[in-house]
């Protein structure tokens, strides 16, 4: 009780820290383990300990601070001693001066080593946590379209941000604890047992129900991650609720919804008060054993001392040594149990760095600095994994400035053969080619950034639309923008949004439609002036009159550099040198338009399905009159 | 408290109105009275128990050891423990009451939000600054939850524990507790501006975190398009800015905190060192037992927790104080459209839809549908064709009334809307958005989500229509698969064809199809058209769609530009005569001078 006060370090910073991970979601929400497991607990937890190896001195530092300080800190129990019973019951007041004098500077700069403690633990956790992000992140941007389809988008979210967290409450919070537990444990201890070695064996004898406590502590990490879990599916049917109101509503479901919500809210509640009780169970079965050994340091103590054996000044300088060792050790269970949680999140992100690239840059790869946007797929062969192969020997050859369309049933391929150009993937077998250079063989780089894709599914980030318009070329002048947005005849009712180019779109601004996504995504391919044009034509989302602007536009890009069309449209594959028919990933037929309409069967079925009936419409319109059906 | 603006500035986390917030929250309060009266009671007990083991020590001090009296000494620490287990079992159990009542407020405070939250009117959500206000919410649970940890009320016990040892202090020694109480306002004063530099601070780190974590959901979600255009390099570099800033934050709010608790700590220890020179003092005079300043070296300690404590929790309270009176404001916004008193059951619907004359403005300002009148019969399909913006959604939403119209009325079978009760009209309703929503759940539950008690058949009949079996057959887990938030995300095809089968499913009176299959590939998209036909026989509805084939079948053709009607009748009537419907029409085709003949 003289080293200081038990609240401070032990208790002030780490209940914070405590707190904070509460707050922050604590463990990893839903595990899917769709990761190859096994990696041994030790081999985890070492190569998270051994990112403190760039701070060789910070930890020279922490620790030398740490031992300082923890030795300093055992001096005030001594010096009361010394006060008590050389001072006060000796009756020599220079004595008791001089030892709180010590007193004093004992505890000044025990607590300057404390705060260099401190600072040096959280800056190399702080540090710690830095670098596992940036290299989770530099892993994360280099996988293959593969890895984002085979893992769901909430799991990798779960890693990056509750499984960092995990890590990170156990750099700053559950290791300095460890630490700082064994360190003032075996240093008090030893006090303790020059002091009175009876005593000391005495409060020893009492680590078994310390131990047995340890069993409660055991139950609150799993719940508190629950209880994180469920306030994660309470903030789900939250949002649902706001981005599904139309629905709700429309359907009248409001009472449905509300009793949803009370299944989980009440749930949480249940889930929190339960973490809540059995925490208090745990602290309140320290504080009784802490009471205990006080009550053995009263009545042991005060038959030690009538006998001669122990100092009035000792018996509290013991007192103060068990509060001292207590400290920390309070916190001990849950640190250990954190730990452990720490390692199994360490290993969950430790699986995204380690899954192997399979569409990787060669280190002498061939820089492009132009493309002509000549393309050949050379008898290209693709298939996931195992699986039925989804494109089968396909040879196209597609002269610079020269267009393809690709057209086929769902599921016959088509999209995986755009998918191949950026190369999201690489091909099973076969080869792909630009202006002749094998695509293994040139900066991805240079590649991607020569290739415009407007995909079906237009994807629009939570930025301004200029931000989104500048994604590929930030650089871009106003002007360009502008020319870019004309021609995607986008700029119109850019114009009139309430910011114009400035209006932030997506969850927290404007919501597009989704012909206006897809104008904008046109236009942000064009930005960056691609040699070859990708294009996975909407299936109807914009209006005839948009649409017949759209169609303009394209067609004078499509003269200016090689396009590559998943044609939905009719006046597209009127359009193209060439057009490929896709089935269960063959080249089943090639040719124009009109040349395939007398030769392939397969054509023809898919035109009859897909482009007839606007064929129809148009004859209908040409010959001014009314449908007749 | 009214339509206060508080709700809508979010950024503000000092609560300017914390009274009245917690006047609110004291309601609450007051509906666990019980329990929380009985945890006071405990915590008072265990507070005045927890005062005597440091008189023990000093009785043990000043008269066991002195008398020699070791048995005395063994029975004083005896009842010592049975005091501990008391003090152990009655903090137990005021903790739990505490836990369990503020646990149970939050419930309570996050359901009365909800139940707001789901019968706000659209016109409510189309803000944007109320956009931005509910995007918030389920920060602002989470902030309450945290300060509602039962800290709320640990610390406003605290304040009453501190006045008791106060007192028992002062009964014991008075000159000692002026001693104490000397450095305790330096201590509140290092503590408030600890706090308040923390705060900002944390903040700081909250929206760095908040930062990265959008860097990294963009790159995950936005994965195809951040490679197509080879942003792989200017976004790691941008990651490696907002993580080098996140750091850069923590970093300065370690710094404060490294600083502050030596600092604090080392101030109470001062009052230690201070007691010990004049206790000291004072026995070698004679004055003092040496006992007393033992036992007050114990109080000093248990005397100066709460305190550290309030200091602590402030943070947090504060916030959650703050996030509270953004839930009020919240619940405290008047809703647009409710029933009247005097509103009457929909009884046999027979699915006549009437516009009469109908304005409508969003903001009161920007007329958005003008003198609008249609008639849609039973069992009639309306197509409203347009370019965007001339209204056609607009006209849908009235239908299923997520808006009254400024003037006119929308009539249902010859009743205004708004004399109609609103869950009967809309159990009549099915509606298939622009937007596609599916909840997280099954596919089966998203199915069922407008006729719960439908058969499994009947799921799987409606899916059939929505041409929705095929791709779902081919999943692992059919129609048991989980879908949205955490579960498999579809394509917005698959999508709009599981909120078909929805709509099918729900056995309408009126259906409402807004753009509901423009994802859905031309082949599929064909397939439903004919699939529709049957589905729409027998209701009324209303279709939005940009394809002409879809229109064409329709029983009435409404022509919209710029929120008035400028034609309207079967598609015969219409083409064949000039005018914007022929235009449109013309308009599919770049030049129908080019088109090939049909073939063979």
């Amino acid at each position: 009780m003289f080293g200081g006060s038990t609240v401070g370090d032990a208790g002030n910073c780490r209940r914070r820290a405590w707190d904070n991970w509460r707050a922050g979601g604590g463990a990893g929400a839903a595990l899917r383990p769709s990761f190859t497991n096994g990696t041994p607990f030790i081999r985890t937890l070492w190569r998270l300990i051994l990112y403190l190896r760039s701070q060789k001195w910070l930890l020279a530092g922490l620790l030398t601070t740490l031992l300082l300080g923890s030795l300093l800190r055992t001096l005030p129990p001594t010096l009361s001693k010394i006060a008590i019973d050389d001072g006060v019951l000796a009756n020599d007041l220079s004595v008791l001066f001089i030892a709180v004098g010590l007193f004093v500077a004992a505890v000044l700069l025990s607590n300057v080593a404390m705060a260099g403690r401190l600072y040096a633990a959280r800056y190399s956790a702080q540090k710690v946590i830095h670098d596992i992000r940036n290299d989770l992140y530099r892993h994360l941007s280099a996988k293959s379209m593969s890895f984002f389809d085979s893992h769901q988008t909430g799991d990798l979210m779960s890693r990056v941000t509750n499984d960092v967290n995990m890590i990170q409450f156990f750099f700053t919070m559950a290791g300095t604890v460890i630490l700082s537990s064994i360190v003032l444990t075996a240093m008090n201890l030893a006090f303790m047992l020059l002091l009175d070695w009876v005593l000391a064996l005495a409060i020893v004898a009492l680590v078994p129900l310390f131990v047995a406590m340890q069993s409660v502590a055991k139950r609150v990490v799993p719940l508190f991650r629950q209880s994180n879990q469920q306030m994660g599916v309470v903030n789900v049917e939250i949002r649902e609720a706001i981005s599904g109101i139309k629905v709700i509503q429309a359907f009248g479901r409001e009472n449905h919804q509300e009793e949803r919500f009370d299944r989980e809210n009440w749930k949480l509640r249940d889930l929190r008060t339960r973490v809540l009780r059995t925490f208090a169970l745990y602290t309140q079965g320290v504080e009784l054993i802490a009471g205990a050994a006080t009550a053995v340091i009263l009545g042991l103590g005060a038959w030690r001392v009538i006998n001669g054996d122990l100092t009035l000044g000792g018996l509290v300088a013991f007192q103060g040594y068990l509060l001292l060792m207590l400290a920390p050790t309070r916190f001990l269970g849950f640190a250990v149990q954190i730990s452990q949680q720490a390692v199994t999140s360490g290993e969950r992100v430790f699986q995204i760095i380690d899954t192997p690239l399979d569409v990787h840059e060669k280190p002498d790869a061939r820089p492009l600095a132009t493309l002509r946007g000549e393309v050949e797929f050379d008898n290209v062969t693709f298939q996931y994994g195992e699986r039925n192969p989804i494109l089968r020997n396909v040879s196209v050859h597609v002269p610079a400035g020269g267009s393809l369309a690709i057209v086929g049933r769902s599921g016959s391929g088509k999209s995986t053969l755009a998918n191949l150009l950026p190369r999201f993937y690489d091909p099973t077998q076969g080869a792909l080619r630009v202006d002749g250079y094998n695509l293994r063989d040139v900066r991805l780089q240079d590649l991607r950034s020569r290739i415009g894709m407007v995909m079906q599914e237009t994807f629009l980030f939570n930025m301004t639309v200029a931000d989104n318009l500048r994604f590929g070329r930030k650089d871009a002048s106003d002007d360009e923008l502008e020319a870019a947005a004309r021609m995607a005849a986008a700029h119109d009712f850019i114009v009139e949004l309430p910011q114009g180019y400035d209006t932030l779109i997506g969850d927290r601004g404007v919501r597009l439609s989704g012909g206006q996504r897809q104008r904008i995504a046109i236009a942000r391919a064009l930005l960056v002036r691609p040699a070859i044009l990708v294009l996975d034509e909407a299936t109807s989302s914009v209006d005839t009159r948009t649409d017949r602007a759209i169609q303009r536009a394209l067609e004078q890009l499509m003269q200016e550099r090689t396009t590559i069309v998943i044609a939905h449209r009719l006046s597209t594959i009127r359009r193209v040198d060439q057009i490929i028919v896709l089935e269960g990933g063959r080249v089943v037929a090639r040719g124009t338009h009109a040349e395939l309409l007398e030769t392939s069967d397969a054509y023809r079925v898919i035109y009859e399905l897909q482009f007839r009936l606007q064929e129809e419409i148009s004859a209908e319109i040409q010959a001014e009159g009314p449908a007749r059906d | 408290m009214g339509m206060r603006n508080t709700y809508v500035d979010t950024s503000n986390l000092s609560g300017r109105t914390v009274t009245s917030t917690v006047r609110r929250l004291t309601y609450y309060i007051g509906l666990h009275r019980r329990a929380i009266t009985i945890g006071f009671l405990a915590l008072s007990v265990a507070s005045l128990l927890n005062m005597l083991p440091p008189w023990a020590l000093k009785i043990a001090v000043d008269d066991f050891i002195p008398q020699a009296d070791a048995a005395g000494a063994a029975r004083m620490a005896g009842a010592l423990m049975l005091v501990y287990l008391a003090r152990g079992a009655l903090n137990y159990l005021n903790f739990y009451l505490f836990a369990r009542s503020s646990q149970t407020i939050v419930y309570e405070i996050s359901r009365d939000m909800f139940a707001r939250l789901v019968r706000h009117s659209m016109r409510f959500f189309e803000g944007q600054r109320t956009g931005e206000t509910v995007s918030h919410l389920t920060a602002d649970v989470t902030a309450v939850q945290q300060a509602m940890q039962g800290q709320v009320l640990t610390a406003g016990a605290g304040i009453v524990t501190m006045g008791l040892y106060l007192v028992v202090m002062l009964t014991l020694d008075w000159r000692l507790t002026l001693v104490i109480l000397s450095v305790v306002p330096l201590m509140m004063l290092a503590s408030v501006i600890t706090a308040r530099m923390l705060r900002v601070r944390y903040r700081r780190v909250q929206e760095s975190i908040a930062n990265i974590n959008t860097a990294i959901e963009e790159n995950v979600s936005g994965v195809r398009v951040s490679r197509a255009f080879a942003r792989e390099d200017a976004d790691t570099r941008r990651f490696q800015t907002e993580n080098r800033a996140n750091l850069q934050a923590n970093l300065n709010t370690t710094m404060v905190e490294s600083i502050a608790t030596p600092l604090i700590e080392g101030l109470s220890t001062l009052s230690v060192a201070a007691m010990l020179a004049y206790g000291g003092w004072q026995i070698t005079l004679g004055e003092m037992k040496p006992g007393t300043l033992i036992a007050f070296l114990v109080y000093l300690q248990i005397f100066h927790q709460p305190l550290t404590e309030l200091v602590r929790v402030n943070y947090v309270i504060q916030s959650g104080l703050a996030a509270a009176d953004r839930i009020f404001g919240f619940m405290d916004v008047p809703r647009h459209i409710v029933d009247r008193p005097a509103a009457v059951d929909l009884v046999e619907p027979r699915g006549k839809v009437e516009f009469r004359n109908v304005n409508f403005s969003y903001d009161g300002v920007t007329p958005v549908l003008q003198d609008v009148t249609v008639t849609a019969e039973s069992g009639q399909t309306v197509a409203l064709v347009g370019a965007t913006g001339s209204g056609k959604t607009t006209m849908v939403s009235l239908v299923a009334r997520f808006y009254d119209p400024t003037s006119g009325q929308v009539l249902f079978d010859g009743q205004d809307l708004r004399d109609l009760r609103m869950d009967s009209l809309r159990a009549r309703l099915a509606f298939v958005p622009q937007e596609t929503f599916l909840f997280s759940g099954t596919i089966a539950e998203n199915v069922r989500y407008g006729n719960p008690d439908a058969s499994d058949e009947a799921v799987e009949r409606a899916a059939a229509l929505a041409r929705a079996d095929e791709f779902i057959e081919q999943l692992d887990d059919g129609f048991a698969t989980m879908v949205g938030d955490g579960g498999l995300r579809l394509s917005r095809g698959q999508q709009q064809r599981v909120a078909l089968a929805r709509a099918i499913l729900a056995d309408p009176t009126v259906l409402v199809l807004d753009e509901a299959t423009s994802d859905i590939d031309t082949e599929s998209e064909y397939e439903i058209q004919k699939a529709l036909v049957q589905v729409l026989r027998g209701r009324t509805s209303f279709v939005i769609a940009h394809r002409l084939s879809t229109i064409r079948n329709a029983d009435l053709i409404v022509v919209l530009d710029d929120g008035r009607i400028v034609q309207q009748g079967s598609h015969a009537d219409l083409i064949a005569r000039p005018g914007p419907y022929r235009d449109l029409h013309a308009a599919q085709f770049d030049d129908p001078a080019e088109a090939t003949p049909k073939p063979a």
